[in-house]
């Protein structure tokens, strides 16, 4: 009985000083208000800059770049005169590559779990900065972080919702997400990341299982939209907080082009199911001239569609031909993400 | 008089790890619950303690079976398991474990060398195990076998959060989900022949669901686990017992929403010296490390360089 007694006795006590003890301190703590619900915020576990962000990496020729295959996916950018690849191959390790060509100064960014790419202006305010990987998720989308204030922004939200900048949009260029394969085809004098980053990581090798394919996800989400298959990959275009997607899996093999009026907005929207591309430009010129537009069948990538006027336009949006020769399409805010992300953040969003 | 001093004793090794002592603290997902369960049956009317410390270091990152170079990342563990075994009678006993849990993460920045850490504290997860003895232990045959059934108790939170953020589920000191656990034992001594015994522990942990995101989402699930432990023990004259035993861990992937995790799951197989140093007949100090000698892990996850522990086993009666 005396021993029985002493071992619950022992045990009260400790049961009684570990009472309270419970808590999380550190330097990796994020203060201040969130413009979006901070219980709808994850830490997804590799912590701040856990997953590291690359700034101006190495690019070699398209020659060079072995370890990827014709149907990988690229970001494409062209400033000028240069192309760019950014492929997913690399991104799905590092999920942003700030960089910049002849002085424009951008950040490519991809999350691995919403499958969304988008360049953003690393220019805030005038002042040029880098973006890093803050380990959070709203959504089970990549919340960045900016190293010159601090702050946290929501990539697909395209704003500031944390931090001295809280409020602020992020503006973007214009990408072109495709295989690279037909990014080859369209610039062949590109340049791509090469895979020598300094990070040892497996590149080539998809570093989340199934989880492209499947189902699945990993955190809750704030809107579970059963419209279309979750990871279905489509072309979101917003307008005035009114949003609608348009599905790659839609589109011809070949170039397609749908003349579009959303939101009073005419959109011209061309894309390949083949070529896994879709870009939207608007397409009412400065003007007031309203086109439309057919695609250029065969056509010599990256020219891709032919208007009413007879002006050939590339995939950004550039006449390459005709009377409006040099004139550009006025890029719409939109890029491909998930479905099931779509879903989240848009509620409602329309489906072409 | 003898029953006062150990009570004065096992107290004040207790109190050696107060509230104040922030640094000791532990971890419950993936915390040595399982592999903390080895000790064998008790006798009628003993009462066994086993106070363990342990230090478990994760700062190598491997994709499968390859190692990646990347030294940003740490992860560091710091457990404190009591362990209380009582014989119920001449074959059934009962252990109960408690449970301290410090999770640490350190990340330096590749950007600019700066670093950040988060770390997350508090009562881990409890185990009551039922212990039945199939061959009773006598100094005749040397042999003993022992199963036991319990279960794992959610004492611990799984919903700590840092700066109103939840934190990931492998950083809370609990797993917020009441799990099964099987388990068996045995041993068999030499003496006087020789101066050896062999043991083994197995057990299987099948793990509930919890619903650390809230009533309205679907739960979190940690993988099963299941570990077998073989060992042999060399017994001296003298102060000091050595021992030096393998040890298989098998667990599956996470789930959330009844899917697979990514980069969660896999095998590990470690080596484990210890030195038991004997004070006297009731009082045995151990020290044993943990050094990972394979590892298959599905996908890319940090995981143990190696873990250091302290234990102090005392017995009553």
């Amino acid at each position: 009985m005396r021993v029985q007694g002493s071992a619950a006795l022992i045990t009260i006590m400790l049961s009684l000083a570990l009472v309270g003890c419970e808590n999380s301190t550190g330097t990796d703590q994020v203060t201040g208000d969130w413009l979006i619900p901070i219980d709808q915020i994850f830490d997804g576990g590799p912590g701040r800059d856990g997953i590291p962000a690359l700034t101006n990496p190495e690019l070699i020729g398209a020659a060079g770049a072995a370890y990827l295959e014709d149907a990988d996916l690229v970001i494409g950018l062209k400033i000028g005169n240069e192309a760019r690849a950014y492929p997913h191959a690399i991104l799905d390790w590092h999920e942003i590559i700030n960089d910049d060509v002849n002085g424009t100064q951008f950040s490519i960014t991809y999350c691995p779990l919403t499958g969304s790419g988008i360049a953003w202006n690393r220019v805030i305010n005038g002042t040029p900065t880098t973006f890093g990987v803050s380990g959070l998720l709203y959504n089970t989308n990549l919340i960045a972080f900016d190293r010159l204030t601090n702050s946290n922004w929501s990539q697909m939200k395209l704003q500031c919702v944390n931090g001295p900048l809280s409020g602020t949009s992020i503006s973007t260029y214009q990408i072109v997400e495709t295989t690279w394969e037909t990014w080859k085809e369209m610039y062949p004098q590109t340049k791509v990341v090469s895979s020598n980053t300094g990070h040892s990581r497996p590149y080539g090798q998809y570093p989340y299982g199934d989880y492209q394919t499947s189902g699945s996800l990993l955190f809750p989400i704030s809107n579970d939209d059963t419209r279309l298959p979750r990871k279905e990959r489509v072309h979101g275009v917003i307008v005035r907080e009114r949003t609608k997607v348009f599905r790659i899996n839609s589109f011809a093999d070949d170039i397609d082009v749908v003349n579009d009026l959303f939101n009073d907005v005419a959109l011209v929207v061309a894309g390949s199911r083949a070529k896994n591309l879709v870009v939207v430009y608007e397409r009412k010129l400065d003007d007031g001239t309203l086109l439309s537009f057919t695609p250029i069948q065969n056509a010599s990538l990256p020219v891709v569609m032919t208007d009413t006027e007879g002006t050939r336009w590339d995939i950004f949006g550039r006449a390459v031909s005709g009377q409006r020769v040099g004139t550009e399409l006025k890029p719409v805010r939109s890029y491909v993400a998930y479905w099931f992300a779509w879903g989240a953040f848009f509620p409602g969003a329309e489906i072409y | 008089m003898k029953y006062k001093k150990s009570v004065v004793l096992l107290l004040l090794i207790c109190a050696g790890f107060s509230q104040s002592s922030w640094a000791q603290a532990c971890c419950s997902a993936g915390t040595p619950l399982l592999s903390s369960l080895e000790l064998p049956s008790t006798a009628r009317g003993n009462l066994q303690f086993a106070l363990t410390y342990e230090y478990n270091a994760l700062l190598d990152v491997l994709s499968g079976t390859r190692t990646l170079e990347d030294d940003t990342r740490r992860r560091v563990t710091h457990s404190v398991l009591l362990e209380t075994s009582y014989g119920l009678s001449s074959t059934f006993s009962v252990s109960a474990l408690l449970t301290l849990v410090q999770q640490e993460r350190r990340i330096v920045s590749p950007f600019d060398g700066t670093e950040s850490q988060l770390s997350a504290r508090g009562i881990g997860d409890a185990v009551v195990l039922f212990k039945h003895s199939l061959v009773p232990l006598n100094i005749f045959s040397q042999l003993e076998v022992t199963i036991g059934g319990g279960a794992k108790i959610p004492l611990g939170s799984s919903t700590l959060t840092s700066g109103g953020i939840l934190l990931p589920a492998d950083m809370q000191p609990g797993t917020g989900a009441w799990d099964g656990i099987l388990w068996a034992y045995g041993s068999k001594g030499f003496l006087p022949t020789l101066p050896l015994n062999i043991f083994a522990t197995t057990s299987y942990r099948f793990t509930g669901v919890n619903d650390r995101f809230g009533g309205e989402h679907e739960g979190y699930k940690f993988g099963n686990e299941f570990i077998v432990s073989v060992g042999v023990g060399y017994r001296t004259d003298m102060l000091l017992d050595f021992s030096l035993h393998f040890r298989f861990r098998h667990t599956t992937p996470d789930q959330f929403g009844g899917s697979g995790i990514p980069n969660t799951g896999g095998d590990w197989f470690y080596l484990i010296p210890g030195i038991n140093v004997k004070s006297s007949p009731n009082l045995t100090f151990r020290a044993s490390g943990q050094l990972p000698v394979y590892r298959n892990l599905k996908g890319t996850q940090l995981t143990t360089s190696f873990t250091a522990s302290l234990t102090i086993f005392y017995i009553l009666g």
